[in-house]
């Protein structure tokens, strides 16, 4: 490492002090509404030699003295060609114009040339123009589904936003929203996810190759980014779905300088409901009840930024969402009253504060604080007046996890031959693994009283991250990714830490096809500890202890990019993936069982994934979209669950998605998605045997006489039967018209639109004659679908 | 409006959250059926093996539908040689009047036709003797639930892995002269996580994994019930009451198999996303337990002077 590390500045003076050379570089802008744009390519048309924006809109190109044709580009913009006479370090921002579809076929081409030759491999980045042409269920446009239509990316169980990435658990991927984590990305159980599609402006999924500055996670890095807010001129959009209704609006504070985006969404399942339920506890009321009940989700986006100089811009991004399921009960007539209660809430925040320094034309900084909450509680209460009597009883069960962080990034980029990274980082973490309270009042005679709290308490820890990481070419075919992430996890008063080498290749066959590898060691001081297999709010964050590990991987991976007549983007990837000390609970054991203490609970193994991706891509013209299909295997072993390895809850040896999307005119646009995966393993009894029940009774041979005999079902192995496949076809049409102050856009379509029941959960039960009450039952295998065939339709205003 | 709002709710309520349960199938069928052997031998007990076999999920259970083979052949050895093939009786038992001993490892072999032979083996452990009881004191041990409270001491054998039972009987005499006898209901502090209260807590178990070659104490509860106005306490406090304690020295496969077999019915049917418990059997090719045990029994009454509760140890 001291020896790379010596090298590496060697180099760097080298190149810097004797070389006549200067720099051109600034930031490159969407010219419509002043945003940066991330990964725009800054390059010269002779040489090749270039560079791309980084995730502040920020490029830095060191070139030999002299005259260059230079070229910016980037997807959906018509490109900027100039002619610059470099004799001196020169700071230059440029604009960028959004383009019409004529242009689009070159500067998409460009794109696929610049995945060809970019070291990053095991990415997908989310089309985030062609999302809302893609069919959405139940009318919301959502990125994590979109992002599970990807290869290496499963669902999970029907209709969830689970993120299950090459064989990974949902706790194994680092989900960041501009740049602050988030834990719990579900709304409704799972069914829509946190992120407001309107206030996203990037989305990309890291599967593998994961560069140095990444780190904390075995499985993936989902980088998600924020809209900055249009720093020219006011816009907005209003939509209304069929549970949901949402709105956006953007605009600058002081023209070019200052702007903000601010965006809220919120469901309205409970406000429909009222009416029927005042119905009904109209006609209840002359049976002295009443019941009130709902379910809603809001969240809220805001972003604000300030650019003080060229050198210095400011942001304050924050995240509020907050789901509530309630009840209420009642009964009162004649002294005698019941009354009860429910309540279930959970939610995420997250803020983040950024300052962009420009130390010089080749030293970028970001340097942020952020905090991330996220928090669950579940309570129920009664109370009950029997004349003189009187009872009542409460509950409470919270859990959660409370981030502050702060951290600093650097690019530094010498000569055009090397993007060097680095960075540190702080996060102080407060876990709350499980808290119930508990309280009781007795009026009847004696009266008794009780108020009590128990469970896990809080448990602090401290997460330290360091890395650099260089991206650099050796000759015009060769170019890599080196780097190291160094981390530390101090908890109760033990240190954990590791040195994290990640590598990354890439050698150019020919200009349109490149071979690329990457070797990567990653580590997780947290887990998530769940145990069902959807997104339930009740899902425990944890830290490692003294006898639960960090859990670690490694990922080696090795693929093709072919640019194929400069249209499509043809990628083809395997893994395998080994990781230790992962956690699982041990059979029956539960979450409601913390309060005896979680880490008795839970047992730790190993598990390895391996398996090939394949994705075809179009993403110029009228008809775009993508076919990818994944071959995978998963399995796990965990001494204490099985003796045996077994597949893992969510291996899928084959899954397909297509994904079409087709711009008729400027009216209408459509998109179908097609999905297709085997079955998900689960655990069923096929056979069962007698017990032994009793030592005594298995002597006298008493246990026998019995009527019901003390049968045992039989499980020979974890996840032994498959579920039937699963596969789906969405449709949806866009019909837009151009009104005098804006657009507005019809949205329907169609979820299942073959009304395919797709299993849920699988469970064993009788099957009872209706028509022939004499018959005895007979015991049957029962599926559970959700969602056979939802329609939707929205409505959208944007100006 | 209106007609819209009524629209869209009923849209809401019959559609869009509307699940649906289909019949899979109700044939779902293992690779093969297999013989099962229940048997757990001992000094104190007659050679017994129990021999049935698997019975698809679905099949009902009666009494008509015994999955019990009386017709197979049960071979014993002992150490390795042959012994004697057990005699068949009703109801899948097959017996030998012939009491097994301490540190000899007795192997079952099960031949029949229809099935693959199965086969099994199991050391008896040496008896491990209580040094102590403890006295008896009533206490609160929740809210709602005073239990009674009492403890014994023995010596962990040093250098080998051990796994204990304890079964509790008491025997006492109601206000109407009748005698009742019971298995004991045990209750775990909660504090101690090495101990697990199995079969609705009329066994304990534990380990010596983290106590091996120790003196060491167990401490237990156990109750009738709402206590204080239960049967069982007023006959104690009226000295009417007789303890018998069966303290044994298993088999670790006999404990794993009690373990899970614990686990199993605390989670059967409590939660359709919980992944199944799979009980520990021994039994190659089949099913089942084949488990060992020693016992050392002590009988043992407690004395109650007014409104302390002092007992009064003792051994065997």
């Amino acid at each position: 490492m001291k020896r790379f590390t010596v090298t590496l500045v060697f180099l760097l003076v080298f190149f810097t002090v004797f070389s006549q050379k200067h720099t051109v570089s600034g930031f490159v802008y969407d010219a419509s509404n002043g945003e940066p744009l991330l990964g725009a390519n800054v390059y010269d048309v002779n040489s090749y030699e270039g560079t791309s924006t980084n995730s502040y809109g920020f490029y830095s190109l060191t070139l030999e003295k002299g005259k260059h044709s230079l070229r910016v580009s980037y997807v959906g913009f018509t490109p900027f060609d100039f002619t610059l006479d470099l004799n001196k370090d020169t700071i230059l921002n440029i604009e960028l114009k959004p383009s019409v579809e004529l242009d689009e076929v070159e500067i998409k081409s460009d794109a696929i040339t610049q995945k060809v030759k970019n070291t990053q491999m095991s990415v997908n980045e989310l089309p985030m123009k062609d999302l809302k042409k893609i069919p959405v269920f139940f009318g919301e446009t959502d990125i994590i589904k979109a992002i599970q239509l990807m290869p290496g990316v499963q669902s999970g169980s029907e209709g969830s936003s689970g993120l299950y990435v090459r064989g990974g658990g949902p706790d194994e991927n680092l989900i960041l929203l501009d740049g602050v984590p988030v834990y719990n990305v579900n709304h409704l159980f799972g069914f829509f996810s946190v992120f407001n599609a309107d206030a996203i402006n990037s989305v990309s999924l890291i599967k593998g190759g994961f560069p140095a500055r990444y780190g904390g996670r075995l499985s993936s890095v989902m980088d998600i980014r924020m809209k900055e807010g249009n720093m020219k001129e006011y816009h907005g959009n209003v939509s209304a779905g069929l549970i949901s209704a949402k709105a956006m609006v953007e605009g600058p504070i002081k023209k070019d300088v200052s702007s903000f985006i601010f965006t809220i969404r919120r469901t309205y399942i409970d406000l429909l409901s009222i009416p029927v339920q005042a119905i009904v506890n109209r006609k209840n009321r002359r049976y002295h009840e009443e019941s009130y009940g709902g379910y809603h989700f809001y969240d809220l986006n805001a972003k604000i930024n300030y650019k003080f100089s060229e050198k210095n811009r400011l942001y304050l991004s924050a995240y509020m969402g907050n789901d509530k399921a309630y009840g209420k009960d009642k009964y009162d007539f004649d002294s005698i009253s019941d009354k009860s209660k429910f309540r279930l809430r959970w939610g995420n925040i997250t803020t983040s504060l950024r300052w962009n320094h420009l130390y010089n034309k080749k030293l970028f900084s970001n340097t942020r604080f952020s905090y991330s909450r996220y928090h669950f509680l579940v309570g129920e209460a009664y109370e009950s007046t029997d004349h003189a009597n009187y009872e009542n009883f409460a509950y409470e069960y919270g859990s959660g996890i409370d981030d502050m962080a702060m951290s600093t990034d650097f690019d530094y980029i010498p000569v055009p031959t090397h993007y060097i990274k680095f960075g540190v980082s702080y996060v102080y973490h407060t876990f709350t693994p499980g808290v119930s309270v508990y309280s009781t009042k007795q009026i009847s005679g004696d009266t008794v009283s009780i108020d009590t709290t128990f469970g896990s308490g809080k448990i602090h820890a401290s997460e330290i991250d360091a890395y650099i990481e260089d991206d650099f070419s050796i000759g015009k075919r060769f170019k890599m990714n080196l780097g190291v992430h160094a981390s530390g996890f101090y908890v109760k008063n033990k240190f954990y830490y590791s040195l994290q080498p990640r590598s990354s290749l890439r050698f150019l066959i020919t200009e349109k096809l490149s071979v690329k590898a990457s070797y990567v060691k990653m580590q997780q001081y947290i887990h998530l500890l769940s145990n069902s297999s959807i997104g339930l709010p009740t899902d425990l964050w944890l830290p490692v202890t003294d006898t639960i590990k960090p859990m670690k991987s490694q990922q080696a991976a090795l693929g093709f990019m072919y640019n194929l007549n400069n249209k499509f983007e043809v990628s083809l990837e395997g893994y395998y993936k080994w990781m230790k000390d992962l956690i699982e609970y041990k059979p029956g054991a539960s979450y409601l069982m913390t309060d005896s203490g979680w880490e008795k609970m839970i047992t730790t193994g190993k598990g390895w994934d391996y398996g090939t991706e394949i994705m075809i891509k179009k993403t110029s013209g009228k008809l775009t979209g993508w076919i990818g299909y994944t071959l995978s295997w998963a399995w796990r072993k965990f001494e204490e669950v099985s003796p045996e390895k077994y597949p893992y809850r969510y291996d899928r040896r084959n899954d397909i998605s297509v994904v079409v999307t087709y711009k008729l005119n400027d009216k209408i646009d459509m998109g179908a998605t097609w999905v297709f995966g085997n079955g998900y393993p689960v655990t069923l009894p096929f056979d069962k045997y007698l017990a032994l029940r009793n030592y005594n009774e298995f002597l006298t041979g008493d246990q026998f006489t019995w009527n019901e005999l003390p049968y045992l079902d039989n499980v020979e192995k974890r996840n032994n039967y498959r579920m039937p496949n699963y596969h789906r076809l969405d449709l949806g049409v866009n019909f837009h018209k151009k009104r005098k102050h804006g657009e507005r856009t019809w949205s329907i379509g169609i979820y299942n639109a073959y009304f395919r029941q797709n299993p849920f959960f699988l469970y064993i039960d009788y099957d009872y004659d209706n028509y022939n009450p004499e018959k005895p039952p007979k015991k049957v295998l029962k599926q559970v679908s959700l969602f056979p065939g939802i329609p939707y339709f929205s409505y959208s205003f944007k100006w | 409006m209106k007609s819209l709002l009524k629209l869209i709710i009923l849209f809401l309520l019959t559609v869009t959250f509307s699940g649906c349960v289909k019949i899979l199938t109700d044939d779902l069928k293992a690779e093969k059926t297999k013989l099962v052997i229940n048997s757990v031998i001992s000094p104190d007990s007659v050679f017994t093996v129990n021999v049935s076999k698997t019975a698809n999920i679905f099949d009902e259970e009666t009494l008509d539908n015994l999955p019990f083979i009386n017709d197979a052949e049960v071979k014993v050895f002992e150490n390795g040689n042959f012994l004697f093939n057990l005699d068949s009786k009703d109801n899948g038992y097959y017996r030998k009047d012939y009491y097994p001993l301490p540190g000899k490892k007795y192997t079952v072999e099960v031949y029949h036709k229809d099935f693959d032979p199965v086969t099994s083996g199991a050391v008896i452990p040496g008896v491990v003797k209580v040094k102590k009881f403890d006295t008896i004191s009533l206490e609160q041990i929740d809210q709602y639930t005073s239990a009674l409270k009492s403890g014994f001491l023995f010596d962990d054998p040093p250098g080998e892995d051990n796994y204990y039972m304890l079964q509790g009987e008491i025997t006492y005499l109601d206000d109407s002269g009748a005698f009742y006898n019971t298995f004991l209901d045990f209750r775990v502090p909660d504090v101690d996580e090495n101990l697990y209260a199995v079969s609705n807590g009329d066994k304990l178990l534990w380990s010596d994994k983290l106590i091996d070659g120790h003196e060491i104490k167990i401490e237990f509860y156990f109750f009738d019930g709402y206590i204080e106005t239960g049967k069982m306490l007023k006959s104690i406090k009226d000295g009417n009451a007789i303890f018998k304690f069966y303290f044994s020295n298993i088999s670790k496969d006999y404990f794993l198999y009690l373990k899970t077999e614990r686990l199993y019915y605390e989670t059967a049917n409590t939660d359709p996303f919980m992944e199944p418990v799979i009980i520990h059997s021994n039994v190659k090719n089949g099913y089942g337990i084949f488990g060992a045990m020693n016992t050392d029994t002590t009988n043992i009454s407690y004395d109650f002077n007014g409104k302390k509760f002092f007992g009064k140890g003792g051994g065997k």
